[in-house]
């Protein structure tokens, strides 16, 4: 029988959303992670938000997106991180997004972890229930 | 909350989209499934409101296009023209709706 190659993830491996935004967040922090477009991903553009979960989840990719309410709510099964960006201005979250890559460096970091970046960042452990914040 | 506020912080509310407005632009489409529900270029993800922003922000039809390729999404000029004109047309709805509340 043929093995499954794995991919090893050291560094963070995320998948974003569709949105020209995250091309500069690409650029500016390939360094501390790596990026991949949901396209990509469901090799389809325009896929609902329940099937990105699904397909991020058996790819292990951890989601970014802009979507702060549909992804937060998400299945018990369900392991990969979701980091959602409550700002608009690229220039204020692309600066918090790197501070956020710097504490949670490794891809192991983000499983389970539902991640609002805003003002702060609130980190909210869906497993023990566990919310801290990175100011 | 005014409805410039209203449009470009895309939170939980989701200001009311003419279903007029809708049916006028073949590019535009809803679905609860895709971002809350969020006027968005069909067959993408591409919310009308990012396509308004990036114009505004200097970026033209032609570089847009090619970005978007760049992430491997296909989108045609007449549905990043038409995603502009319809977050104009909805701002101006909203706006005119407010005055006559207020008035």
């Amino acid at each position: 029988m043929k093995k499954k190659k794995t991919i090893l993830r050291n560094k963070p491996f995320f998948s974003h959303d569709e949105n020209l935004e995250f091309l500069k967040l690409k650029k500016d922090c390939n360094q501390f992670a790596r990026f991949e477009s949901v396209v990509k991903i469901m090799k389809r553009q325009g896929a609902t938000d329940p099937k990105i979960v699904k397909e991020c989840n058996n790819k292990d990719y951890h989601v970014i997106t802009h979507n702060t309410t549909d992804f937060q709510r998400i299945n018990k099964k369900i392991k990969i991180g979701v980091v959602c960006i409550g700002l608009r201005n690229e220039d204020d979250w692309i600066g918090r997004m790197k501070k956020l890559l710097r504490k949670l460096s490794k891809h192991k970091d983000y499983y389970y972890k539902n991640i609002l970046i805003n003002n702060d960042i609130t980190i909210y452990n869906r497993l023990t229930k566990e919310v801290n914040k990175i100011l | 909350m005014t409805s410039l506020n209203a449009l470009f912080n895309e939170g939980e509310h989701l200001p009311l989209i003419p279903s007029k407005l809708l049916r006028s632009f073949s590019f535009i489409s809803t679905d609860p499934k895709i971002r809350s529900g969020w006027p968005h270029i069909k067959n993408t993800r591409v919310l009308v409101t990012d396509i308004f922003r990036a114009q505004v922000r200097g970026n033209t039809i032609e570089s847009m296009v090619k970005d978007f390729k760049s992430m491997g999404i296909k989108i045609n000029s007449e549905a990043l023209e038409e995603a502009y004109k319809f977050t104009l047309e909805w701002l101006h709805y909203l706006n005119e709706k407010e005055k006559n509340n207020t008035s």
